[in-house]
Order: structure tokens, then C-alpha cells, then sequence
């Protein structure tokens, strides 16, 4: 029996003095051999809420392998997704291991410092605590240039600007208009990586039709995250823009002819612009006639000016009768306006004089006259007897 | 006196070529007729030059003026041109009278033509503001031509030309048998002779006066 309790308690010595061992100073120096000698973050910034990989690399830069118990990452602010490394087992002298986390940033934006630790089997462990930046700043868009007003129908140039604030690049840039009811060109523009503090422009071409505004959505990847960043660009059609041709029409006379009106005057283009195809007829409640239903002025460059003349009928208790003077831009949108042009009242063209022959009255004068001089000359006559 | 030549020509011509011929009062007769003529000439003259007035300024009154002087003077021109016929044609009948003669009957038996011209005033002044005018704005001739044809063919001023004609024909029939009368006293000849030498031209000038109206303002209104 005090055998039995002799071998015993041999053993466990043995066993007590096997665990010391291995806890011996040279595994300990073993053990600090290992190092991390990378550690990359992909993406390298991250934004709120975004998911990362981080992969950390050790090396054991010792001559004897060191046995890995567990490796995990540790962190309050950072949700880790991806599972613990259990039972890596030992990393050989020389060589290296990598270790790779999926990791999500929380709410808040600002520098964090999640742990990787790792357990070895024969010595303490290793604590690597390391930094990731989350940043909320998303790309920056704005127009570069856009015309002075928008008019219905007329293609304008518009750039838009986008920029990178980010400590990282972002890929995947593409911006897409949502063109309602407004054609725009082209309908999205794929623009890819966008480097730190770097920027990009991207022309479209716009033809507004109403005032509905447009929203440019720029679509960008952060690493595996997709985001996106809107600008909305107003559209107000129906101002005139102050480079504008213009039309005006003066020195107008108005004279009455057999049964119709005749207009004449000066067109003068007192815009900055030049007004292509400028045409000049009436409108409504006039009815444009012949010789000069439509007068074409043609061309007319800023202070230019030319003479017109419009001829059309209007009914006599008309007093005010629009003249639309429509001219065409470079673009060939066409634009128009009236200038009412006063009539005067009651002085409208004589009705045509209806030909059914001589009045009666002036028949019977003549006959009066002819039986007098008849008369006259036989009277005379008879004066010989 | 005048009304005696109108009511009985006879006895006033029977006075007259016993006297030296004068052409003082006929001369007064003709230029009476020609002031009032030269109105009615202001007024169409004024009308024509409304056809051109957008091509000068003031060109209306230029016409105008010009109408009335040319109407003047060719009244005097036709009191010189008839008594030029009426002188040939009373020698060719065998006439004596001298071309003084002839002229100073012509112009007393121009006097009915005086109410001729104060009616062509009167209907001037209704019918002239009737006439719708449009001023010719191109220097091409064939416009200008076409819009000096349209004005002769305003139913206004064609009605006038007409009316105007037939007054003067009428009142030409009177001045025939004036005419005819103091050829007849003055000149010797016989009454038919005397007649044709007096109503020949005027026969002739009536039938062009209406064959040109209804040339140019295709017949009758």
C-alpha cells in the first residue's frame, strides 16, 4: 500500500515537473520570437457601419516552433464577424502565419484600437493591439458649371464635380442622373477609382422639359461597402438668361390699306447673342394675308437691326393686334414673343365697295342732266324758227 | 350775256360776228373752267402720288401740284386744239371764218363744259375719297405697273372715270350744237355743213373717251 502511495505520488512530481518545464524560460524566449510582421485593413478608412478584412501576419523569427493555443481579435467598438482561430497549433521556425478577421465599425467615427491576441501552448501570450480609422466624410459633389438659367427645350452643359476628402481611394465611382422628364445625356458615367484628395469632372448634357429638378446620385464603393451621395441640381425654366438675343420691334407704323393692315417697323436684337431665322408675322385675333403673311429677317447680330413689314386683316372692333417675332439660338431652340401693336379704334380698312353697278341716284342725276342739256339744245334750236 | 349763248345761240352769234372777234371773255370762259378743272386735277394728282408716296416723301404733293398745273395748261391746250379742228374742217366746208373767229366760238361754246367740269368737281369730291390707294413700296416696274393698273381699277375711281365721261359727253353734245350754230352764223356755211364741222370731233372724242374706259377698266361698274 505505501508502495501504491509512493509510485503515486512519483508521478504526479514527475507530471508537476513536466508542466514546469514546459513553462521554462526557453520556451518563453521561443514564444518572443514570434512577431506580427504585417497587418493590412482592407478598406484601409473605414466609414460607419462599413465591414473590413483585417489580416495579420506572424513570423517566427526563432530557431525552435512555437505552439499556438488560440488567436483572436479583440475589440469594444468593432463587431467581429468572422470566428475565433481555436487550436492553430505551432508556427515553425521560419515561418510565417496569417490571420484574417472580418470586422464592422460601429456608429461612431474616430481611431480605435482593437486587440489580436494569441495564446501559446508552452509561454504566456502575445497582445497586439492595432489602429483603424473610421471616418464618416462621404465623396463631395457639386456643379462646376451650369448655365445661367434653364430654358424649356434648349441643351445646356453642366459639370459635375466630384471629390475624395477620404484618407482612402474609393472605386466603383459612377454617377447617375434620375432624369425625369428631362433628357439628359449620358444617362450614367462610370468613373472607377477616385485617389485620396483627388477629384474628377463629368460633363452632361442637359434638355430640360419642366422645372422638375434633377438628382445626380454618385454611387462608390469603400472597400466591400457601397454607398452613395446625392445632389439634387434645381431646374427653373421660363427666366430669360441676361446673355440672351431679345428681340424688340420699333418705329411700328400701322397703315390701312383696301381691306387689310400693313405693319411696318424696326427689329433690333438688343441681346448678347446673336438671333438666327428671326421671323416676324401676327397673331391672333389677326389673320395674316398676303403680300407679307410672314416676314424673314434672317440673322441678326447684338444691335443689329432690320425692317419689317407684316400685312394681315383684323375685325373692326379689334383695336390691339400681337406681332410674335420668333427667332432660333445657336442651338436651334426656338424662342418667341408678341408686342401688341395699337390698331386705333374705328379705323379699320374699308369694306370692299360692293359691285352691283351705279346708284340709282347717280343714274338719275345723269339722266336729269342729259334731258336738261337735251332740253338746252333743243330749246336753243328752236329759237332759229 | 353767257346765258344767251346757252339759251339762244342763234341771235348771240348773230351779234357777235358783226363785231371784230375777240378772245378776252372766251378767254375768261376757259380759264374759269381750267381753276376748277385744276382743283379736280389737285385731287387726283394727289391720289397718284399716294400710289408712290412710299417711295419719297411728300412725292403725293408734288403730283398733286403737278396735276393741277399740267390740267390748267391743257385746258387752255385743248381750247387751242379744238379751235384748230374746228378752223380746218369749216375751210374744208368751204368756210370763212378766220381762225380768230373760229376760236372765239370755240371758246363761248365751251361754256356748258364749265358745269361739266363743276359736276366732275362735285363727283370728284365724293367719289376720290372712296378710293382705297396702296402705296407701292418696290421700284420693280412690273409691280408698279400692276398697282397703277389696280388704282384704275378701284371700284370707286371707275364709277368716277365713267360717270365723269358720260357727264362730259353729254355736256359735249351741248357744246356741238354751240359750235355748230356760231360756225353756221360766222362762217358762212350751211347748217348741215356746219353741223357735221362741229359735231365731227366731237363724235370722234366721245366714241375714243368711251372706248378707252372700257379698254382700261374693263367696261362699265
Amino acid at each position: 500500500m505505501k508502495k501504491k502511495i509512493s509510485i503515486t505520488f512519483f508521478v504526479i512530481l514527475l507530471l508537476v515537473s513536466i508542466s514546469t518545464a514546459e513553462l521554462l524560460p526557453e520556451n518563453e524566449a521561443a514564444a518572443a520570437q514570434v512577431q506580427v510582421i504585417n497587418l493590412s485593413i482592407d478598406p484601409a478608412v473605414l466609414m460607419p457601419y462599413d465591414m473590413a478584412t483585417v489580416t495579420i501576419t506572424l513570423a517566427n523569427t526563432g530557431t525552435k516552433s512555437v505552439a499556438i493555443s488560440s488567436a483572436q481579435l479583440l475589440s469594444k467598438e468593432f463587431k467581429v464577424l468572422s470566428d475565433s482561430y481555436g487550436k492553430v497549433g505551432a508556427i515553425g521556425a521560419g515561418n510565417s502565419m496569417s490571420f484574417t478577421y472580418t470586422i464592422q465599425a460601429g456608429g461612431t467615427s474616430g481611431i480605435f484600437y482593437p486587440v489580436f491576441s494569441i495564446d501559446y501552448r508552452d509561454a504566456n501570450f502575445l497582445r497586439y493591439p492595432f489602429r483603424v480609422l473610421v471616418q464618416e466624410n462621404p465623396l463631395e459633389v457639386s456643379v462646376l458649371n451650369k448655365p445661367e438659367t434653364f430654358v424649356n427645350g434648349k441643351k445646356e452643359d453642366i459639370t459635375i464635380h466630384i471629390g475624395n476628402p477620404r484618407d482612402n481611394p474609393v472605386t466603383g465611382v459612377t454617377v447617375i442622373p434620375r432624369k425625369g422628364e428631362h433628357e439628359i445625356t449620358p444617362t450614367s458615367y462610370f468613373s472607377g477609382v477616385l485617389a485620396p484628395d483627388s477629384s474628377v469632372d463629368i460633363p452632361f448634357s442637359v434638355t430640360p422639359y419642366g422645372d422638375s429638378p434633377i438628382e445626380f446620385t454618385v454611387q462608390y464603393q469603400n472597400g466591400i461597402n457601397q454607398h452613395e451621395v446625392s445632389y439634387t441640381l434645381p431646374v427653373e425654366t421660363g427666366k430669360k438668361s441676361r446673355k440672351q438675343a431679345d428681340t424688340v420691334l420699333s418705329n411700328v407704323q400701322v397703315e390701312i390699306e383696301k381691306d387689310h393692315f400693313r405693319v411696318t417697323g424696326d427689329v433690333t436684337n438688343s441681346g448678347l447673342e446673336t438671333a438666327n431665322a428671326v421671323v416676324i408675322t401676327s397673331a391672333d385675333p389677326a389673320v395674316p394675308v398676303f403680300p407679307f403673311k410672314v416676314y424673314a429677317v434672317g440673322a441678326l447680330k447684338p444691335d443689329d437691326f432690320a425692317s419689317f413689314e407684316v400685312t394681315f386683316r383684323a375685325d373692326e372692333n379689334v383695336t390691339e393686334v400681337p406681332l410674335r417675332t420668333s427667332f432660333k439660338d445657336n442651338d436651334g431652340n426656338e424662342f418667341s414673343s408678341d408686342t401688341l401693336v395699337e390698331l386705333g379704334e374705328g379705323k379699320g380698312p374699308k369694306p370692299k365697295k360692293d359691285d352691283d353697278g351705279f346708284s340709282p341716284v347717280i343714274i338719275g342725276v345723269v339722266g336729269v342732266l342729259a334731258l336738261g342739256v337735251l332740253g338746252a339744245v333743243w330749246y336753243s334750236r328752236r329759237q332759229r324758227g | 350775256m353767257i346765258i344767251e349763248v346757252l339759251t339762244n345761240p342763234r341771235a348771240f352769234f348773230g351779234t357777235i360776228c358783226k363785231q371784230e372777234p375777240s378772245l378776252k371773255k372766251p378767254a375768261l370762259i376757259i380759264l374759269g373752267m381750267a381753276l376748277i378743272g385744276s382743283v379736280t386735277g389737285y385731287m387726283m394728282g394727289e391720289l397718284s402720288g399716294k400710289l408712290f408716296s412710299g417711295m419719297m416723301e411728300g412725292l403725293a404733293t408734288i403730283a398733286a401740284v403737278s396735276a393741277a398745273i399740267t390740267t390748267f395748261l391743257s385746258t387752255f391746250l385743248i381750247w387751242l386744239i379744238a379751235a384748230v379742228i374746228l378752223f380746218g374742217l369749216q375751210k374744208v366746208m368751204e368756210g370763212t371764218g378766220t381762225f380768230k373767229r373760229v376760236m372765239e366760238i370755240c371758246g363761248y361754246g365751251m361754256i356748258p363744259l364749265v358745269f361739266a367740269t363743276i359736276i366732275s368737281l362735285l363727283l370728284s369730291a365724293y367719289y376720290i375719297p372712296q378710293a382705297d390707294i396702296s402705296p407701292i413700296r418696290s421700284t420693280n416696274p412690273e409691280e408698279i405697273s400692276k398697282a397703277a393698273m389696280s388704282m384704275m381699277l378701284d371700284p370707286a375711281l371707275h364709277e368716277f372715270s365713267i360717270i365723269s365721261a358720260i357727264v362730259t359727253i353729254i355736256f359735249l353734245i351741248w357744246v356741238a350744237n354751240i359750235w355748230s350754230i356760231g360756225v353756221e352764223m360766222s362762217c358762212g356755211l350751211q347748217p348741215k355743213k356746219a353741223l357735221i364741222a362741229a359735231g365731227l370731233p366731237v363724235l370722234i372724242y366721245s366714241a375714243y373717251t368711251l372706248a378707252s374706259l372700257l379698254l382700261f377698266t374693263g367696261g362699265p361698274a
